[in-house]
C-alpha cells in the first residue's frame, strides 16, 4: 500500500475514483461538505412533499464499465428514451433509435431530411465510434478519414453543421439543444453532436436513461461499493485549503483545522475551485489563473414542476426539446451572455412518476441562461419561472392549472468549456500544474457530464503514478 | 510610426543631423547620429551616453509583493536586498521564457523590472492574484553612461557616490534628485520626466573635455551583444501563449538564470524540458549576419544560432549560439561558412578594444568539451 489518498466530493465522480483506488489497496479518505453524499444527486432540493436532486434529471453518459465493474446492478424506469421535439402546429417530431422510425416522424416535415438521415446518423456515428478510442479510453485515433473528419469539425460551429444537414426547423432546433448551454456559434462546436452521439450509442449504459428510484439510486448503490470496499466517507468536513509545498500536495486541510496528510489528492470539484479557491495565489501557474478568472457565462437552469396529472402530450416517454428555430439559437445565447433571459428559450422536459402526490414530476432543463443574469437570481428567477410556464401554455392548453408547486436550480458556476480539451489527452485533464494532485469530476471530462469515467480514469493514473513512486 | 518621445528626444533631435530614427516599443529613437561603428568603438575609447528610456519598467508595490516576485521570475528576488537587483526570467506556465529583465529591489516592498520588451498583461494580471499594485513607469527617464571614462566624466559632474555592481543608489545631484544605478554596460542616472533634459546638458558639459558622444540604437545592440547580453524580442522571440512550449531556457541556453531550488512559475515545465544548456559565443568567418540555423561539427548538428552582427571592435561577425552536449574544440560549421565557440562576453565593456585572438585568449577553455 502508498500513502494515503484524499478524495474531495462525494459525488458521483468522487465517490467512484474512491472506490476504484480503495479496490487497488490504498487507504482513501473521502471528504463531502454536504450532510450527505450524492452531490448534484442528492434529493436536496424540495419541492411539494419531497425533494429532487438539483443535477441531471437524466443519465446519458454513464460510463458501462463504471456500471460493470462496481457491479452497480441498476435497473432503469427507463432507457433509450427517443428524443421528442415538440412543434407549435401537428404532432411532434419522434427521433427514437430506430432509425426507420425516425425517417417515418421526419417525412411528413421534410422529404430530404427523411432521406437523408440514415445516411447522416450512419456516417455521424461510424465517426462518433471512432471518437470513442479518445473519449472512452487512452487511445488515438487510427483511421486517416476520422482524423480527417475530426479536423473539421474541429473548425465548424454547431449551427454550421446542422444547417448543412438538414432543412426542418424542427428537426435542427431539437438537435440544437444539446449544445445551447455552450456557444452554438462557436468553432468547434459541432464537435458536442459527435459527443452526444458518442454516449448514445451504446445500450449498455443506458444511454438517455433513468435509473429506477432516480440519481440518487445509483448515489447509494456506489456508496454502498465504496464503503465495501473500504473508503473512509467523511460527511461535513468541508476543505480549506491544499496543502502544497508550492510544487507538489501533500494533502488537505479541512474547515475545522485537521490536517489530512496525503500522497494523492483527487479533486472532483471544478477546475477553478480546486486550483485557485484551495490553493494560495499563483501556485497553480499564472496563466491556469487567467484562464480560470472568468467562468462559464452561460448554463442551464432547472425548473421543477410537480403535476396533479400528466398532460397528454408528455405520455411518451421520452425527452422533449421544445425550442423555436436554430437561426435563434445564437442570438439566445448572446441575450444569455449578456445577463438578459434571452426570448427563444430552448427547453428539455422529462417527465417523471413521483410514486406519491402530486404524482408528475416535470423536470425542465432551461437553455441557455446566464450564470449572473443582471439582477441576480434572487430577482429572475420569477420572470424565468414565468416564461418557461408561458412557453408550455402555449403548446399544452390549461397547463398551468395541472401546476401543484414548483422549484428553481439556479445554472451551477462551471469552468469556462474549451473546445480544444475535448480532444487532449485523460491525462492532459485529469493532471493539475501540481504534482500530487488530480482532477477526477466533470473538469476532467472532455465535456462536463456526470459520467464517472473521468474519475475511473482518473484512479488508474493516480494509482499508477503512487506505485512509480514507490517503486 | 509611433509619435511616443522619450524624455530626452529634444536633444536627441539636435544631436541626429543625419534623422535616422527607427521605433522600438513605440518610442521614436536615434538609430544611430552619424556612424554606427564610430559610436559603437568611442564606448570603448572613451564615453558614450544613450537613451534607455523607452525600456519597459514596471514597479510592482504593496500586497504580498515578495510572493509575487519569488514566484513570478526565475531566480528569488525577495531575498534582494534594497538597492540591488537580479537578472531574471519569467516563464509561462508550461516552463517557457516569455521574457527576461533585471528586477531591482527599491525598497522593502517595491520592485521594478526593467525589460526591453514588455510583457504587461503577463505580470500585472499575476500581480493581481498577490493584491500587488502593478503599474508602468514610462514617464520617466534612463540616460545610461557608457566607457572607460564615464566614472571620470560622473566625478567631472560632481557625483561622487558608486553603486555597487547590479545596484542602485538614490542621490541629489546639484538639486536633482536622481538615481544613479550600475545595471548594465555602464552607470545609469534615472531621473524623472522634467529633469530629463538638465540631465542630460550637464553630462554633455561635463563631458565634453572626454569626448563624451551620445550613441544611438545600433550601437547599443552591438555593445550589449559584445558584452554577451542576450536580449528578449532582439535576440529571441519569446513564448507569448501562456501554455506555448517554447522557448525554453534550455533551447536559449539561459539556465544560469534558473534557480533550481527556487520556486517559480513553469518550474515543472522547465524541469521537464531535459537537460541544461549553456549559451556561448560564436566568431564567424561570414561577413553578413546569420539567420537562426543548426551549427555542424564534421557535418553532425550540434547546436544553433540564434542571432548574429557586426562587431566594430572585433572586426568581424560575432553570434550567440546553443550547443547540445558536449561541444567540440575548434571550428565548427554553419552553412559551410567556419565558426569559432568562444565564451561569453566576447569583449567586456569597460576595457581598451583588444584584437579578436585576445579576446578568444581572454575565454580560453570555453571552445573545450564540457558537460552540460
Amino acid at each position: 500500500m502508498s500513502g494515503p489518498v484524499v478524495v474531495i466530493g462525494a459525488g458521483l465522480s468522487g465517490l467512484v475514483a474512491a472506490t476504484y483506488l480503495a479496490r487497488a489497496g490504498h487507504a482513501v479518505t473521502l471528504v463531502e461538505k454536504a450532510a450527505e453524499p450524492g452531490g448534484m444527486c442528492a434529493n436536496r432540493v424540495p419541492i411539494s412533499h419531497f425533494a429532487v436532486p438539483p443535477g441531471p434529471h437524466l443519465f446519458t453518459a454513464l460510463d458501462p464499465k463504471v456500471i460493470k465493474e462496481l457491479g452497480l446492478n441498476l435497473s432503469f424506469v427507463s432507457r433509450d428514451l427517443p428524443l421528442i421535439g415538440l412543434r407549435a402546429e401537428g404532432p411532434p417530431l419522434v427521433l427514437p433509435r430506430d432509425v426507420h422510425e425516425a425517417r417515418r416522424s421526419l417525412a411528413p416535415l421534410s422529404e430530404r431530411d427523411s432521406m437523408r438521415f440514415a445516411t447522416f446518423r450512419r456516417e455521424h456515428f461510424a465517426f462518433a465510434r471512432a471518437m470513442r478510442t479518445l473519449w472512452w479510453e487512452e487511445g488515438a485515433l487510427s483511421d486517416e478519414h476520422a482524423r480527417a473528419e475530426l479536423r473539421r469539425m474541429q473548425v465548424t460551429s454547431a449551427t454550421a453543421w446542422l444547417d448543412g444537414a438538414f432543412e426542418s426547423e424542427s428537426l435542427l432546433a431539437a438537435f440544437a439543444f444539446d449544445v445551447l448551454a455552450f456557444s452554438p456559434s462557436a468553432a468547434g462546436s459541432a464537435l458536442l453532436f459527435t459527443w452526444r452521439a458518442a454516449q448514445e450509442m451504446c445500450g449498455l449504459q443506458g444511454a438517455v436513461a433513468m435509473p429506477a428510484g432516480g440519481p440518487s439510486q445509483l448515489i447509494d448503490a456506489v456508496v454502498k461499493t465504496a464503503e465495501a470496499a473500504g473508503v473512509t466517507l467523511r460527511l461535513e468536513a468541508p476543505v480549506r485549503a491544499l496543502d502544497t509545498d508550492g510544487e507538489s500536495v501533500r494533502g488537505v486541510t479541512l474547515a475545522s483545522g485537521e490536517a489530512l496528510p496525503a500522497a494523492a489528492v483527487l479533486s472532483s470539484l471544478s477546475r477553478r475551485q480546486t486550483l485557485i479557491d484551495f490553493l494560495p495565489p499563483g501556485t497553480a501557474g499564472f496563466a491556469t489563473a487567467r484562464g480560470l478568472e472568468k467562468p462559464q457565462s452561460c448554463g442551464e437552469a432547472k425548473v421543477l414542476l410537480t403535476l396533479s396529472a400528466l398532460p397528454k402530450a408528455f405520455e411518451q416517454p421520452g425527452r422533449y426539446v421544445l425550442a423555436e428555430k436554430l437561426e435563434t439559437a445564437a442570438s439566445a445565447y448572446a441575450a444569455a451572455r449578456s445577463g438578459d433571459i434571452p426570448a427563444d428559450l430552448a427547453l428539455e422536459i422529462v417527465a417523471l412518476p413521483t410514486g406519491a402526490t402530486p404524482p408528475i414530476l416535470l423536470s425542465i432543463v432551461v437553455r441557455p441562461v446566464s450564470i449572473e443574469p443582471i439582477g441576480g437570481w434572487k430577482d429572475q428567477a420569477t420572470r424565468l419561472v414565468q416564461a418557461v410556464l408561458h412557453r408550455l401554455e402555449l403548446h399544452i392548453p390549461q397547463f398551468t392549472a395541472l401546476v401543484a408547486g414548483l422549484a428553481f436550480v439556479p445554472p451551477k458556476h462551471r469552468d469556462p468549456f474549451c473546445i480544444a480539451a475535448m480532444v487532449s489527452p485523460w491525462r492532459a485533464r485529469i493532471e493539475t500544474p501540481l504534482k500530487g494532485l488530480y482532477l477526477c469530476g466533470e473538469a476532467a471530462e472532455p465535456v462536463p457530464c456526470l459520467s464517472g469515467r473521468a474519475a475511473r480514469i482518473a484512479a488508474a493514473i493516480v494509482a499508477a503514478d503512487l506505485q512509480e513512486a514507490k517503486g | 510610426m509611433s509619435l511616443l518621445a522619450t524624455p530626452f528626444h529634444a536633444r536627441a533631435v539636435e544631436a541626429n543631423r543625419c534623422n535616422a530614427w527607427e521605433n522600438r516599443r513605440d518610442y521614436t529613437l536615434a538609430q544611430h547620429y552619424g556612424s554606427v561603428a564610430e559610436e559603437a568603438l568611442a564606448a570603448r575609447f572613451g564615453a558614450v551616453i544613450a537613451d534607455l528610456s523607452w525600456q519597459w519598467r514596471a514597479s510592482f508595490s504593496g500586497g504580498a509583493v515578495e510572493a509575487f516576485v519569488a514566484r513570478a521570475f526565475t531566480r528569488n528576488g525577495a531575498a534582494l536586498e534594497p538597492g540591488l537587483s537580479l537578472d531574471v526570467l519569467w516563464l509561462n506556465d508550461a516552463g517557457a521564457v516569455r521574457g527576461r529583465g533585471r528586477l531591482v529591489r527599491l525598497a522593502a516592498n517595491r520592485f521594478v523590472l526593467l525589460s526591453p520588451q514588455e510583457d504587461r498583461d503577463w505580470l500585472f494580471s499575476a500581480a493581481a492574484l498577490y493584491g500587488v499594485s502593478a503599474s508602468d513607469q514610462a514617464a520617466d527617464g534612463i540616460l545610461a553612461l557608457i566607457g572607460p571614462t564615464a566614472r571620470k566624466i560622473l566625478s567631472a559632474a560632481g557625483i561622487e557616490a558608486d553603486p555597487p555592481p547590479f545596484g542602485l543608489v538614490p542621490l541629489s545631484w546639484r538639486g536633482l534628485d536622481i538615481t544613479l544605478s550600475q545595471l548594465g554596460l555602464g552607470y545609469e542616472l534615472w531621473c524623472d520626466a522634467d529633469s530629463a533634459l538638465i540631465v542630460w546638458d550637464r553630462l554633455t558639459a561635463a563631458g565634453r573635455a572626454f569626448a563624451l558622444l551620445p550613441v544611438g540604437q545600433a550601437a547599443l545592440d552591438i555593445l550589449e551583444c559584445e558584452s554577451g547580453m542576450f536580449a528578449s524580442g532582439r535576440d529571441f522571440t519569446p513564448a507569448r501563449d501562456g501554455f506555448g512550449p517554447q522557448p525554453t531556457p534550455q533551447a536559449l541556453g539561459l539556465c544560469s538564470l534558473v534557480d533550481r531550488a527556487h520556486t517559480f512559475n513553469g518550474k515543472r515545465g522547465f524541469l521537464a524540458a531535459g537537460r541544461d544548456t549553456q549559451l556561448s559565443g560564436l566568431l564567424m568567418g561570414a561577413e553578413t549576419p546569420f539567420p537562426p540555423q543548426t551549427l555542424t561539427h564534421r557535418g553532425q548538428p550540434i547546436g544553433k544560432i540564434l542571432s548574429s552582427r557586426y562587431s566594430p571592435a572585433l572586426q568581424r561577425m560575432i553570434g550567440f549560439g546553443i550547443l547540445s552536449g558536449s561541444w567540440p574544440s575548434g571550428e565548427v560549421e554553419a552553412d559551410s561558412q567556419p565558426c569559432r565557440i568562444v565564451g561569453l562576453p566576447f569583449l567586456p565593456i569597460g576595457l581598451s578594444p583588444q584584437r579578436p585572438d585576445a579576446a578568444e585568449q581572454a575565454t580560453e577553455g570555453a571552445g573545450q568539451p564540457r558537460s552540460t
